[in-house]
């Protein structure tokens, strides 16, 4: 049984459409990757699954519980981190941890000893006592990790949780997601496209409320990337350069990356991925007696699929 | 609930308006009672003459009326605003839990102010002779409206998602129930809605419990009132859902 599974999703405030359609299936240990622009529809989903919202048709289940009629049940099962990391600003990080527990129903002991845990987790030992009003922006979101990690719950949904931090507190609670991420299900709401690179393995891009990819990260990338691009360096005459490579069957028109005194970057993509591409740019570029510096096959990444699948559309501009 | 309603305790405990209200209260009725006599009355402790306390807790309500939704009035738009009312909901926890925490929350901080009103009755005994029934009477009665007050202020909070429009509407609509009935003010409603007016009304109903004359029918509407806004305060809070 998948642990959680989206069915026709939809959901309208008002007359705007903030969700249409929307579909997926997530097994237990998958750490997922949602990706959008701003306003496509991430939050939304998230606040449906957590059962903060009720989605206008469609039907969600998490670990076989429908989130509107068994919303309880979904909710015990779920630790969220929500967006902008609200916390009780009056408490203290231990206090708050202490009241987060017992609103879930933990008490003595476990309460205690999953307490300890999750500050150890996160690094918070040295603010356990401090108000959380005093904390930065670093530690105010390792505290709201903390909380939704305190009662290993079998679903994590982090809506997201880098947002302002520094570089080394990215790099923490990184760590600390695919630490969490071996034995649970994760989802991680992000539009920062490296770290969805870097913690994921699989990756669901939504833009204007729909799904429009769906897939494993590394697998996305080259699936929607098209054909691929080669970087040629030559030392000589652009002009000869560029009429070389459009002699090429299935060339791109090239396009002028850099340039340097009369040295020159083009970028070409070669349609239908010959095998030999490489060797016919190379063989194009020696026959108009240019000297080739360099030449080099540029990956698509989850960048430019990202840009390419979620670049404004018309109804939405 | 009760988890709820410890954590909303605490941070009213942490913040200076629980202060005030048990001050503000004690202050209002001891100052009146003893020093400046009742709104609109002046009648003291010592220009009555006698043992009863009738005078004393007829300052209740006006006290109440400012001061309960001053206390209910940051029950919810702190959570509507700082965005832990997501946390909240998302916690395994039903609506009416919710709620009925943060209500228990705010009536045990009205149980407070009324046990602190205690020494008033004890020094009256010590002088005079005291008859408890009504005084016991009386504090059940302002236990009952402190309470209904509460819920409309939570209600209210739950609805305006803003602390101060909340209390304005709050003090209104509490003032308003108070005031129905009051011979004063039926001069200025038609003559068929008087028997409406004098049914709402909070004050007569406060009254009888007062001197004792515990009536399972007014008891029942102060429960009932309080429990209306409290429904309906879940409802408000479960209709942020949308569908």
């Amino acid at each position: 049984m998948p642990m959680i599974e989206v069915a026709d999703l939809r959901k309208d405030y008002g007359s705007f459409r903030a969700l249409d359609g929307v579909s997926f299936t997530l097994d237990r240990g998958e750490i997922l990757g949602f990706l959008g622009p701003n306003g496509a529809g991430k939050t939304t989903t998230m606040k449906i699954l957590t059962g903060f919202l009720y989605p206008t048709s469609g039907r969600a289940t998490v670990a076989g519980h429908d989130v509107m009629e068994n919303s309880v049940e979904v909710r015990r099962r779920i630790g969220y981190l929500p967006e902008h990391t609200p916390l009780y600003d009056d408490m203290t990080v231990s206090e708050y941890l202490h009241t987060c527990g017992r609103l879930r129903g933990m008490a003595g002991s476990r309460l205690a000893e999953r307490k300890q845990a999750v500050i150890g987790l996160t690094a918070l030992g040295a603010k356990a006592r401090a108000p959380i009003h005093t904390l930065s922006k670093g530690y105010r979101q390792r505290v709201g990790l903390a909380q939704a990690l305190l009662h290993e719950p079998e679903i994590i949904i982090l809506d997201e949780p880098t947002v302002g931090l520094d570089p080394n507190q990215v790099v923490d609670v990184r760590a600390i997601m695919r630490e969490v991420g071996r034995d649970r299900t994760v989802i991680l709401c992000s539009h920062i496209l490296s770290e969805v690179e870097a913690v994921c393995a699989r990756v669901i891009i939504i833009n204007d409320g729909r799904i429009v990819a769906d897939g494993a990260t590394a697998d996305l990338a080259r699936q929607h990337a098209g054909a691929p691009l080669y970087r040629v360096q030559v030392e000589g005459s652009l002009a000869a350069l560029t009429a070389a490579l459009q002699q090429l069957p299935g060339a791109s028109q090239p396009v002028l990356a850099q340039a340097g005194g009369s040295n020159y970057c083009i970028e070409v993509s070669i349609a239908g991925a010959p095998v030999d591409a490489a060797a016919a740019i190379m063989a194009a570029v020696n026959s108009v007696g240019l000297r080739l510096v360099a030449l080099e096959p540029r990956h698509a990444t989850l960048e430019d699929v990202f840009r390419k699948l979620t670049r404004p559309t018309e109804h939405a501009a | 609930m009760i988890t709820i309603a410890w954590k909303e305790l605490r941070s009213f405990l942490n913040s200076p308006i629980a202060y005030i209200f048990l001050i503000a209260f004690t202050g209002w009725l001891s100052g009146s009672y003893f020093v400046w006599g009742k709104v609109g009355q002046g009648l003291t402790f010592f220009s009555v003459g006698n043992t009863s306390l009738d005078v004393y807790f007829s300052l209740v309500p006006q006290a109440f009326v400012l001061l309960v939704p001053a206390l209910a009035m940051r029950l919810w738009p702190d959570e509507l605003k700082s965005g832990t009312v997501e946390l909240l909901m998302t916690y395994p926890l039903r609506t009416w839990e919710v709620v009925c925490g943060k209500f228990l929350a705010g009536l045990a901080l009205i149980a407070l102010g009324l046990v602190f009103t205690l020494p008033v009755p004890w020094t009256v005994a010590i002088y005079g002779d005291l008859d408890w029934g009504p005084v016991w009477g009386a504090y059940i009665a302002s236990l009952m409206l402190g309470g209904a007050f509460l819920s409309i202020g939570l209600f209210m909070g739950a609805l305006c998602s803003e602390q101060v429009t909340a209390f304005i509407v709050t003090a209104a609509i509490c003032l308003l129930f108070v005031l129905m009935g009051d011979t004063l003010i039926n001069l200025f409603i038609p003559r068929g809605l008087h028997e409406l007016s004098n049914a709402l009304s909070f004050s007569a109903r406060f009254n009888y419990l007062g001197r004792g004359v515990v009536d399972v029918a007014d008891a029942f509407y102060f429960s009932s009132v309080t429990g209306v806004f409290l429904l309906l305060n879940c409802t408000v809070i479960e209709s942020r859902k949308g569908v």
